[in-house]
């Protein structure tokens, strides 16, 4: 009722609905969409569909009504802005067989399809990102998860990847594809990741 | 205090003055150089800015962004920026976002970040962060904040 109220007044005032901060939610690129909650010092509002708003006014006052916007508002307002948007970074897993430099079987084919899509892009920013999973000491899988990034690049390089434009890192387990608890084996956490960028 | 000690030396030992510039530019670059990248320029349509300290460059596709820069756009200009952590965050015409703190040290476990929109139209599209520490995430406008939950949204912020 409150909010209904403050809508109107807001209304009468010629411009004074464009005052203050105004938060769409939208898609993922992946179709999915998330939540964000909106605060102030007044109350909050939880956005979880594609299209949907709500204008704040000031940091005393709490967030409007929700409102869905269609296409060609979003596109008014946010048009330019979202033309700027990089494009997300194409991610590949490699992995290996246990214990050894070589890539699996699956993996075999990855390289030459991270080589295609560097120059497809004209990338000049590609990250090898070392995993383990939670089995040994948190120094252990760093160095583990090092020497794997490195195993991967030295793969890369001989592909024909310009080692300049490549950046290693070792994430350790401390960014498991699968989340597990500490000491579990999980063949898919044992792995690199490479992002093309 | 240290500014009034530094004068009355460079007043008393002009000759020096060099060599203090000197010393005073490694200082500084160093000091840069350990600030780690929190991110990059990726796009940029018509012109904009990074200001870092007290000083303003023109902003260009391919330049670092650290910890306490804030990056404006002008009338018609874009600009899309990638955090390390794959973050993609995009700026409209007239707009002004502070990047106030950023972490990202998946080995320790280090996560942070802190961003300012102060004006004009903005998207930001979650990374990894949002996944492994969401409660890390802090976006503020001059009005609210929002937390996020793994998400791409927009931002328009109209100065009062």
């Amino acid at each position: 009722m409150i909010r209904a109220l403050l809508l109107i007044l807001c209304l009468a005032f010629a411009g004074c609905a464009a005052k203050g901060t105004m938060v769409v939610l939208i898609e993922d690129p992946d179709g999915s969409v998330g939540q964000v909650e909106v605060s102030t010092a007044a109350g909050a509002q939880r956005l979880s569909t594609a299209g949907q708003s709500t204008s704040v006014k000031d940091s005393s006052t709490a967030p409007g009504p929700l409102r869905t916007l269609d296409q060609a508002t979003i596109e008014k307002d946010f048009g330019q802005a979202l033309q700027a948007r990089p494009e997300p970074p194409e991610t590949f897993l490699l992995y290996f067989e246990y214990g050894r430099t070589e890539l699996t079987a699956e993996s075999k084919p990855e390289p030459a399809t991270i080589l295609e899509t560097i120059l497809r892009r004209s990338s000049r920013d590609v990250r090898i990102n070392g995993h383990s999973d939670t089995v040994g000491t948190r120094e252990d899988n760093a160095r583990l998860s090092l020497e794997r990034a490195k195993g991967a690049r030295d793969i890369l390089v001989n592909k024909g990847v310009d080692p300049s434009i490549v950046q290693i890192f070792s994430h350790g387990e401390g960014n498991p594809l699968i989340p597990t608890p500490d000491e579990t084996p999980e063949p898919r956490n044992r792995r690199v990741e490479v992002l093309v960028r | 205090m240290t500014n009034s000690i530094t004068l009355s030396i460079l007043e008393e030992n002009m000759r020096f003055l060099p060599l203090l510039m000197l010393s005073l530019v490694v200082l500084t670059s160093t000091a840069q150089a350990q600030t780690p990248v929190a991110g990059f320029i990726k796009t940029l349509e018509g012109s904009g800015q990074i200001v870092r300290a007290e000083a303003t460059m023109p902003a260009r596709v391919g330049d670092a962004l650290h910890v306490s820069d804030a990056v404006t756009t002008e009338e018609k200009s874009s600009i899309g920026i990638m955090l390390e952590d794959d973050t993609i965050l995009s700026l409209g015409p007239n707009s002004r976002l502070e990047l106030a703190d950023f972490a990202f040290a998946p080995q320790e476990e280090n996560f942070a970040v802190a961003i300012r929109l102060i004006k004009g139209s903005f998207t930001y599209m979650s990374g990894v962060i949002a996944r492994l520490a969401p409660e890390k995430i802090r976006i503020e406008t001059p009005d609210a904040v929002i937390a996020v939950h793994g998400t791409s949204f927009l931002i328009k912020v109209e100065e009062k």
